[in-house]
């Protein structure tokens, strides 16, 4: 097998980059969600941890369930880019001159996979980073701080976050290599994914803060993106990507 | 090798009952302007796709310099030598002109001031100078064309494969193509051309195929114009009428009548004795000549007889 040639992939990866910063359609939604899903993990934590809570959280189960909610981040940020970087260059005509280039299709699916990949993961890493600093600011005592789960948040933010992210890209380039415009091929993505944002959810809430189930969990979705890249590189030809939705 | 582009029994399905391409088997030499010609969906594209190794053939092969293009190893050297115009220009239209032109040369292994040469005499040689940091997308339909050919020119490709390059631009616009054209093939390099305009490949190319699926005919644009038409005479009378047409047709070496207005055209075979007999019959049918001239038939006329000579028969007819 070829050695890939990573400048190649670096300037795919930059040119996608580029087209996503000069785009509000893609941008703002990249924003909104992060935004969104950390002020409001925050917000719930702090009533928790105030004993404004009605549930009976402790704040230690309250930090580590909503730490949770923002594994939604690497799940489906992905997928508002993913799905549409394959397709929309079928749509914008751009693809050919791309294919007529000496880039690989491991190239292309690696440069392809990491400009959803870059942007979805450091969103994701600066709301953990938000939100572990707004916990610290809610708490009020250093006893508190110290008993909350930094291990497991630790893990949902570094590995299974990494993890889910993957999954999510490799399920919307999947996609997005087979379809015939933008808005179809996020719906089916969407789709697609559901059931991993239920497993989030389900599995979040079943384990706990528990890093061996974490880990196991981790483990699982690991196996899964594994299969997934499997199904994607071998469904990934620049004659079938050419030809398929046309 | 003489040779740059080699089809051999080159055949593409895409799943429907026919293929788009059936066996196609032609050449292109080297420092050679070659135009592929045929109506819509005769298959053009997908075998400029196949030769350029786009598309992978159903059956049969093609060879880029030497190289096969069904070997998934030579891929990118096969498009490293390539510089392929699409039938879309493709641009990334929020980007910069000069960074559409830099993505692609460092796609192709380009850097530092190299790039920075060749970016700068391409957009020198195409009149793009002083668009260059303006988004592609503000172009005009003619400046992107002559942005997309700078893409692929960038790279300095030993053959330029161009699909329909001068479809929808306004007559200024493909002058501009045309020169380019022009100047690509001065340069010596191996040229393929796909294109509607007839007119463009009687001018620019050495030779020609015609195709429809399959290859219906390939020569030099002067020898498909001998080929279907050997000579072509016209004779302008005071008055025409079907009795005039009729009275040509009895004319041994005389074929192919046809009537315009008060204009008789027709093909005549080997013979001197062909037109006066013709002449002499007309007068004596009672017509008064205005004048005898022989034509010069087009390519186009040559493409619509060999495009007419492979037509299917329509249903019904006998």
């Amino acid at each position: 097998m070829r050695p890939i040639r990573w400048p190649l992939v670096k300037e795919l990866l930059h040119k996608d980059l580029e087209e996503i910063a000069r785009s509000r359609q893609l941008l703002y939604p990249l924003f909104v969600l992060p935004v969104f899903l950390t002020g409001d993990a925050l917000v719930t934590f702090s009533f928790a941890a105030n004993g404004l809570s009605n549930n009976g959280l402790s704040t230690s189960t309250a930090f580590f369930t909503f730490a949770e909610f923002l594994l939604l981040l690497p799940v489906i940020l992905p997928i508002l880019l993913g799905a549409s970087s394959v397709v929309l260059e079928k749509t914008n005509r751009t693809l050919e001159p791309l294919l007529s280039t000496p880039l690989t299709d491991t190239e292309l699916l690696v440069g392809k996979s990491l400009a959803p990949l870059v942007p979805a993961l450091s969103l994701t890493a600066a709301s953990y980073l938000v939100y572990s600093l707004g916990a610290l600011a809610v708490v009020d005592s250093r006893e508190s701080v110290a008993n909350l789960p930094w291990g497991s948040l630790l893990l949902a933010a570094f590995l299974l976050a990494p993890l889910l992210g993957l999954l999510s890209t490799f399920v919307a380039l999947a996609v997005s290599t087979k379809a015939k415009e933008v808005r179809s091929a996020q719906q089916i993505a969407t789709l697609l994914v559901l059931p991993i944002l239920l497993a989030v959810i389900g599995v979040g809430l079943a384990v706990g803060p528990n890093l061996v189930g974490q880990l196991v969990f981790a483990l699982g979705i690991g196996a899964i993106a594994y299969a997934v890249l499997q199904v994607t590189v071998s469904r990934f030809h620049r004659d079938q990507i050419l030809v398929a939705g046309v | 090798m003489a040779e740059y582009l080699v089809a051999s029994d080159l055949t593409r399905s895409y799943g429907g009952p026919t293929p788009a391409v059936d066996g196609l088997s032609f050449s292109v030499r080297r420092g050679e302007l070659f135009a592929l010609l045929g109506p819509n969906g005769a298959g053009k594209t997908t075998t400029i796709r196949l030769l350029t190794g786009l598309l992978g053939p159903t059956r049969g092969t093609a060879y880029v310099n030497g190289l096969d293009v069904r070997d998934l190893d030579s891929g990118p050297e096969i498009r490293r030598q390539i510089g392929l115009l699409p039938e879309a220009a493709g641009l990334y239209e929020s980007l910069t002109v000069r960074r559409n032109l830099e993505l692609f040369g460092r796609l192709f292994g380009l850097s530092g001031s190299d790039l920075d040469g060749r970016v700068r005499t391409q957009l020198l040689s195409l009149g793009l100078a002083d668009r260059a940091e303006e988004r592609a997308g503000t172009l005009s339909k003619g400046l992107k064309q002559r942005l997309a050919i700078a893409r692929a020119l960038l790279h300095e490709p030993d053959c330029v494969v161009l699909d329909e390059p001068t479809s929808g631009l306004d007559p200024e616009a493909a002058k501009g193509v045309r020169d380019a054209l022009l100047a690509l093939r001065a340069s010596g390099r191996t040229v393929l051309l796909s294109t509607h305009h007839l007119e463009d490949a009687d001018r620019l190319a050495d030779r020609v195929a015609v195709i429809r699926g399959r290859l219906l005919a390939i020569d030099t644009p002067a020898g498909l114009k001998e080929r279907f038409f050997r000579h072509l005479v016209a004779i302008d009378l005071l008055r025409a009428d079907d009795r005039a047409e009729g009275l040509l047709r009895t004319i041994d070496g005389v074929s192919s009548v046809t009537r315009e207005g008060t204009r008789l055209t027709f093909e005549v075979g080997t013979g001197e004795e062909i037109v006066p007999n013709g002449v002499e019959a007309l007068v004596r049918g009672g017509y008064r000549v205005r004048s005898v001239s022989a034509l010069n038939p087009t390519l186009e006329d040559a493409y619509l007889r060999v495009i007419g000579a492979a037509s299917p028969p329509p249903p019904g007819a006998r």
